[in-house]
């Protein structure tokens, strides 16, 4: 290689990254233990993988000049091998020293590398795994041998692959938007000369030539967008061992069930969803699952059950967090929006309405969050994060027989289709995942209510905003052949008002740059086949911003009225 | 031999200016712009330049002076400042130019309708007066503006 210099930073940087996949993995193989313990027998094939991660960690540390990691991950590995030879029974204290020994173990591979502080409490564990060690008497020699036939046995299985920096990705994905571009065009061009005089051969060879690359770029995107593709198991692998932990802290009794975790979707998504899910978990524990006491008196088995699922659904991915607990209290909801003045005493609102306040900032502001059996401590925190992705976030509750949380999150943020419109002179993508529906706008179907702007769709009053008018821009020149598109967010719908479609595409999103700054009702620009840029609408923020302006209509209708 | 800096030169009016080349990207004819709509007035738009957005800022509007249609001679000048990259629409670009340092001149006080702060100097070549601009500062006094306006 011409770069010679061995760089320790980027070594580490594998090392961890690798440290954290295997630490993942022996959270997961460490409770199937803590299933089979109370037969005090271990499946031979999860001890086998548990001592495979530890090796793996020992020797990579080792090599990186990782002393205490090393040793760590060595007395783990031994406790193992003592597992597998029988030499020590499973039992629930052996396992929780395996699970203190792995958190041990991820601190050390966070500190170590970079001089951090180690913990104080690793000396005595060390201690104690080394007495676990001394209880036996033979000597273990036979370690060698497990982990050559183990090794082997796997490596026919080990998926080939290779780690990439996501930059080095994101860049070549830029580049085959480019080629994308330039295809069209190509292809635009030889069409057009096929229409010229002469040449014959030379026509067809260009509109041939140009078919192939129009097939050849396809290909390229579609796997260069793949290779971006991860399964969302990645990020619920750690959640067992979470539920495990607040469960415990709680006095709960909680069994995940996940399925579904091969789905994939983009890098980027699933490196963002972890944290909204975790929050959402934590709160299916804290405040969903009943204590196994109340379970019981309301006929539920002790254990509570939290069902993970994650399914692709059209060019979406849903993910679904279902709890057989409590349920949502409308009415401790309503008194705590009430009292943290989210409502007014005098507003009606119906079980949904009521829900979706969960949502709102403010909501878990509200003292001793965590006596409160209903939800809603940071949910705020979740909404907001799947807003960013370009997601949905919804929750429906039937009282003491559960809750359902559903996040709809777009397979990928760069690549979407959309409804193409025009406004005036300028071209708008709308994207299609939540276009209801388009139609012609009949002037005689407006209606005006507090001096909105409504239709009526199927007996359901929906607001219509002019586009033109939102941006300040030059509109339709002929109003009589306005079209509406009718979008929904969250179930509520708004009739944006446009001049003409122009037709469905797939489009790859650029950020605006900054300087042009964040231009509310605007979420970025794409750059068209033939070149040209078309802004990207943000129906989210223009669905909330016609809700905010109608609800300060119907305030002003009700004090009209009182 | 003394120092001396590079310049590329454009006209906007019947000013000269000048901004130091390694400041500048490339220069394109004008190609058609985008328009955003809620930006600031001196923000035209945005541009496809080779599949990357560029927004362009019209300098004319950006030190105050009417607009006009893009003639043949008009130009984008695509700089890159930091990170950033954002193109400039000037009458016309003219050359580069190496100008002594002991020809720069501190800017006068007061020109007219230039906010001093990206003026770095005056350059003078024989007749020929340059203004020497900070495109820096440009960019920031229009996002301090555009944040103005905001506010």
């Amino acid at each position: 290689m011409a770069d010679d210099h061995f760089d320790r930073a980027e070594f580490i940087a594998y090392f961890r990254d690798e440290a954290e996949e295997l630490l993942h993995r022996i959270d997961a193989d460490a409770l199937k233990l803590e299933q089979s313990a109370a037969a005090g027998k271990a499946d031979p094939e999860t001890v086998n993988a548990l001592f495979r991660a530890l090796h793996t960690i020992k020797g990579n540390a080792a090599m990186l000049g990782l002393d205490e990691t090393a040793r760590l991950a060595h007395g783990l590995e031994n406790l193992c091998d003592l597992l597998r030879t029988e030499r020590v029974a499973l039992s629930a204290s052996c396992v929780e020293l395996l699970l203190r020994g792995r958190d041990l173990l991820s601190a050390l591979v966070a500190a170590e590398p970079t001089g951090g502080a180690l913990p104080a409490s690793l000396p005595a564990f060390l201690e104690r795994l080394g007495r676990v060690e001394e209880r036996e008497t033979s000597p273990t020699d036979d370690a060698q041998a497990l982990t050559e036939t183990p090794s082997r046995a796997v490596s026919g299985l080990r998926r080939q692959t290779i780690r990439v920096d996501i930059e080095r990705l994101d860049s070549l994905l830029n580049l085959v938007g480019e080629l994308v571009i330039n295809r069209t065009r190509i292809s635009d061009l030889a069409t057009s000369l096929s229409r010229a005089e002469g040449e014959e051969p030379l026509r067809k060879a260009l509109l041939e030539s140009a078919a192939l690359l129009a097939r050849t770029c396809g290909e390229i995107q579609e796997s260069l967008m793949k290779v971006r593709m991860v399964p969302i198991g990645r990020v619920f692998e750690r959640f067992p061992r979470v539920v495990r932990d607040i469960a415990k802290a709680r006095g709960k009794e909680v069994r995940l069930e996940i399925s579904g975790a091969q789905t994939e979707l983009d890098k980027t998504i699933v490196d963002e969803i972890g944290e909204p899910l975790m929050h959402l978990l934590r709160n299916c524990i804290d405040h969903g699952i009943e204590f196994p006491e109340v379970r019981e008196r309301e006929g539920k088995s002790r254990e509570g059950t939290i069902l993970l699922n994650a399914y692709h659904a059209g060019n979406q991915i849903v993910i679904e967090m279902t709890d057989d607990g409590g349920g949502i209290d409308f009415e401790r909801v309503r008194a705590r929006a009430l009292a943290a003045r989210l409502i007014a005493p005098e507003e009606r609102l119906n079980e949904q309405e009521l829900l979706e306040l969960i949502f709102r900032p403010g909501f878990s502001t509200a003292e001793n969050v965590s006596e409160i059996s209903g939800r809603g401590v940071g949910m705020d925190v979740v909404q907001k994060a799947v807003t960013h992705l370009k997601g949905f976030f919804t929750v429906e509750s039937e009282w003491k027989r559960g809750t359902r949380f559903q996040i709809k999150l777009p397979l990928t943020l760069a690549i979407i289709t959309a409804l193409l419109v025009r406004i005036g002179k300028g071209l708008y993508a709308i994207p299609l995942d939540v276009v209801l529906e388009s139609q012609r706008l009949e002037i005689a179907d407006i209606r005006s209510v507090a001096g909105n702007e409504v239709v009526t769709l199927r007996g359901q009053i929906v607001p219509l905003i002019r586009v033109a008018e939102f941006f300040h821009t030059e509109g339709a020149r002929d109003p009589e052949k306005a079209m509406t598109v009718i979008v929904s967010v969250q179930g509520r719908n708004i009739g944006l008002v446009v001049d003409a479609f122009e037709g469905e595409q797939e489009i790859v999103i650029k950020p605006l740059s900054d300087l042009v700054g964040r231009i509310p009702g605007i979420s970025g620009a794409t750059i068209l086949g033939s070149g040209a840029i078309s802004l990207i609408l943000d129906v989210h923020a223009l669905v909330a911003d016609a809700y905010a302006s109608g609800k300060a209509a119907r305030a002003e209708l009700v004090a009209a009225e009182a | 031999m003394s120092e001396s800096v590079q310049v590329a030169t454009f006209r906007l009016g019947s000013e000269e200016y000048g901004v130091d080349i390694s400041q500048i990207q490339e220069i394109i004819r004008m190609v058609e712009i985008t328009r955003v709509p809620r930006t600031p007035e001196f923000v035209e738009g945005v541009i496809n330049l080779r599949g990357q957005l560029i927004p362009i800022i019209d300098l004319r509007r950006r030190f105050g002076m009417d607009r006009i249609e893009p003639t043949k001679s008009s130009r984008i000048i695509v700089t890159d400042i930091g990170t950033k990259r954002i193109g400039m629409i000037v009458d016309s670009a003219s050359e580069v130019l190496t100008i002594p340092l002991e020809s720069i001149e501190q800017a006068p006080e007061i020109v007219a309708g230039l906010d001093a702060d990206y003026l770095q100097g005056v350059g003078k070549m024989g007749e020929r007066l340059i203004i020497l601009l900070d495109l820096t500062m440009v960019i920031s006094g229009a996002q301090r503006r555009e944040l103005e306006d905001a506010g």
